[in-house]
């Protein structure tokens, strides 16, 4: 039996993952549009082929069936994926960053892409597993990327008159039995500023008059939950920008 | 075991496609184009496949597009990003620029203005997502010639492509016109529609070569009263309203110097110049003695208007309008005189699209008033005339959906821009014609 302040924490979880997705929407529907899209002009095209019988062949169709194909298999990826963080399921023992951080980006890379913000992600190559569930990784993961493009958004929108190259990066490293993974952008500093306030659910920042959810609720929850933390870093670049989040994950070494 | 078949048969499938795709575009340039064509999605018929530049970052949009293009008669070309879209752009001379809005590298708007400087003529379209009306309002005033919106459709993008083709051949035929009475070059030239561009004799007159932006904003006001007199006093009161008079004085007379310096480097002492006389109470710039001597173009445009009124004939109109080929010296967003003649020139513009326009549309020269049309949404979107002579052009035609298309692009941009929907009369027409 879980006691009421368990219970109300774990409803605080919830919500917390329910408006993060809410904020993924976007971008989860260009990713499913761009597969639709291209079946779509398929489908003209082989309109135009059955008017053309003399440059019609097998091959053309073969190859359209199985671009077809290709793109079903897409859009199942998206949806089984989505199906995942819906639904109750088993949860895993442990997963891999890189895959997490592909995950993340196949579902919201659009955000980053439409803004011209570019990424970079770096593992070493003896990087183990880490010892937490996957889709709790996704999440972790998802926040802090959601909230490095609102830095980067605010910035762009407080200072339109000076352009810069936007960025966000990843690097991730093992330390003993940890898996450490830092990231990093040059946005507005809402992190280490707001730092007494990121571990409320809900904590919203007001800039440029506009109110962004911009907390590290979910992701000190779910680490805590595996004995993991997460550190802000006093991080600014030359222009006195920029946000720095290091994770300390365990790793999985069985 | 069957993913590991069907992947297997999709590489042998794609490398022989490629392969038929590469034999194919060579076989169809020569065969194809006179072939009749009863397809619901129709290119025009080509005589030499016209070049499609296709900038998407998705992989499967570009093959897909690229795949339905060769097949439509068009040789394809695709671009992933911004950069690699410049770089094709420069060496293989696209005519027409089918272009995502959004980029990972640089937005399309850059895209846009690089492709531009390179080439006034390419036609670029841009590909815009839902929700993006703000955007393509954009881009329409930044210079695109059409949008696509998604969701993509086949026939959508060939349609645009076709409208494309019709505007590039009536802007080569019209610079073909252009050319053939510019033939010799002139020794000055001097460019105002758009941003101010100069050449003296051999030399291309550059940002960097005005002695100061007060020296080319005194040249600006030479050129609105280009032939007459510009008065001192107006110098002094638009350029140096808050300075004593000395220093006025000193800074007209220095940029006068300079100026006439540019055009007569040799020039021994002010009342010999050629190019800007000194006369009582004011300057005149002259750029030649006869019209002989130099090219203006905003002098040419004013002279085919006149020339077309006195005639009482269309055709000098038609060069007019292929002359303006942006807002007078539209950089220029301060010194009224510059802004009054810029309002000016553009109603002179949108009056003559609308007199052609409909001209063409009252003896049946429906593609020609679709021309003008587009002109004039593209030279302003909230102009009424634009909308209606494409949208009567189109029912005239038969075409009742691309009608009903441009009703919609109207709603939604006067829905945007002034929170209004479409002009009743718009509507109307549509209406009637049902």
């Amino acid at each position: 039996m879980s006691l009421p302040h368990e219970s109300s924490n774990i409803e605080l979880l919830k919500a917390t993952k329910l408006a993060l997705l809410g904020e993924v929407t976007g971008s989860i529907l260009h990713e499913l549009n761009q597969p639709l899209t291209a079946m779509s002009i398929d489908a003209g095209y082989l309109k135009m082929l059955a008017e053309k019988p003399d440059e019609l062949s097998a091959e053309m169709l073969i190859q359209v069936g199985a671009d077809i194909e290709d793109d079903i298999h897409r859009l199942q990826k998206i949806t089984q994926h989505l199906r995942a963080f819906a639904y109750e399921r088993e949860q895993t023992l442990h997963t891999h960053l890189k895959v997490a951080v592909e995950n993340i980006m196949s579902l919201i890379g659009e955000q980053f892409r439409a803004r011209a913000i570019k990424w970079e992600f770096e593992f070493k190559d003896d990087l183990p597993s880490v010892a937490i569930d996957a889709i709790e990784l996704e999440y972790i993961l998802l926040n802090i990327f959601l909230n490095a493009r609102k830095a980067i958004d605010l910035r762009e929108k407080l200072c339109p008159e000076k352009p810069f190259q936007k960025s966000l990066t990843l690097k991730a490293w093992r330390n003993q039995d940890r898996v450490m993974a830092l990231v990093k952008d040059n946005g507005l500093n809402l992190s280490y500023t707001n730092l007494h306030h990121l571990w409320q659910p809900f904590f919203t920042v007001h800039v440029a008059k506009e109110r962004q959810y911009y907390n590290l609720f979910l992701v000190a929850q779910l680490l805590e939950k595996v004995g993991g933390k997460c550190q802000v870093h006093q991080y600014f670049n030359g222009e006195g920008m920029g946000n720095a989040i290091e994770l300390t994950l365990p790793a999985w070494d069985k | 075991m069957m993913r590991r078949a069907t992947s297997r048969r999709t590489d042998a499938a794609k490398k022989s496609s490629a392969k038929k795709a590469q034999t194919n575009s060579a076989k169809k340039a020569q065969t194809k184009s006179a072939k009749k064509q009863s397809a619901p999605i129709k290119p025009e018929p080509e005589r030499n496949p016209v070049k499609i530049l296709l900038v998407d970052d998705d992989r499967r949009i570009r093959e897909s597009i690229s795949r339905a293009l060769t097949l439509a008669n068009y040789h394809v070309l695709t671009a992933k990003c911004g950069q690699d879209a410049i770089a094709l752009f420069e060496k293989e001379r696209p005519q027409i620029i089918l272009l995502d809005i959004r980029l990972p590298d640089i937005d399309g708007f850059e895209v846009l203005k690089e492709i531009h400087a390179r080439d006034e003529f390419a036609e670029v379209l841009f590909i815009t997502g839902h929700g993006d009306m703000n955007l393509v309002i954009s881009a329409m005033r930044a210079g695109a010639s059409d949008f696509i919106p998604k969701p993509l459709q086949l026939e959508h993008i060939i349609e645009a492509i076709n409208s494309a083709e019709k505007r590039l051949r009536k802007k080569m035929q019209n610079a073909q016109g252009l050319s053939l009475r510019v033939a010799t070059p002139k020794k000055v030239e001097v460019r105002a529609f758009g941003n101010l561009w100069m050449r003296l004799g051999e030399k291309v007159i550059l940002q960097r070569d005005w002695l100061s932006p007060k020296t080319r904003d005194v040249f600006k006001l030479l050129l609105i009263n280009h032939r007459k007199l510009a008065r001192t006093e107006e110098f002094y009161e638009v350029l140096w309203a808050d300075t004593r008079r000395e220093s006025a004085e000193i800074g007209l007379y220095t940029a006068i110097s300079y100026i006439r310096r540019m055009f007569e480097p040799e020039l021994a002492t002010a009342k010999d110049s050629r190019y800007v006389l000194n006369h009582s109470g004011g300057y005149e710039l002259r750029l030649g003695n006869t019209e002989n001597d130099y090219d203006y173009d905003v002098e040419r445009f004013l002279s085919l208007c006149a020339q077309s009124r006195h005639a009482g004939s269309l055709e000098p109109l038609r060069t007019a309008v292929e002359l303006y080929t942006d807002d007078f010296l539209k950089d220029d967003v301060t010194l009224t005189p510059v802004i009054e003649e810029r309002e000016r020139l553009r109603d002179m513009y949108l009056n003559a699209l609308i007199t052609l326009g409909r001209n063409d549309l009252a003896v049946g020269r429906l593609d020609e008033a679709l021309y003008y049309g587009q002109k004039i949404t593209k030279a302003d979107l909230l102009y009424e005339a634009g909308y209606e002579i494409q949208i009567q052009a189109y029912l005239k035609q038969g075409y009742v959906t691309k009608a009903k298309r441009i009703l919609e692009n109207c709603r939604e941009i006067y829905l945007e821009e002034l929170g209004v929907p479409e002009p009743q009369r718009l509507t109307a027409l549509l209406l009637q014609s049902m």
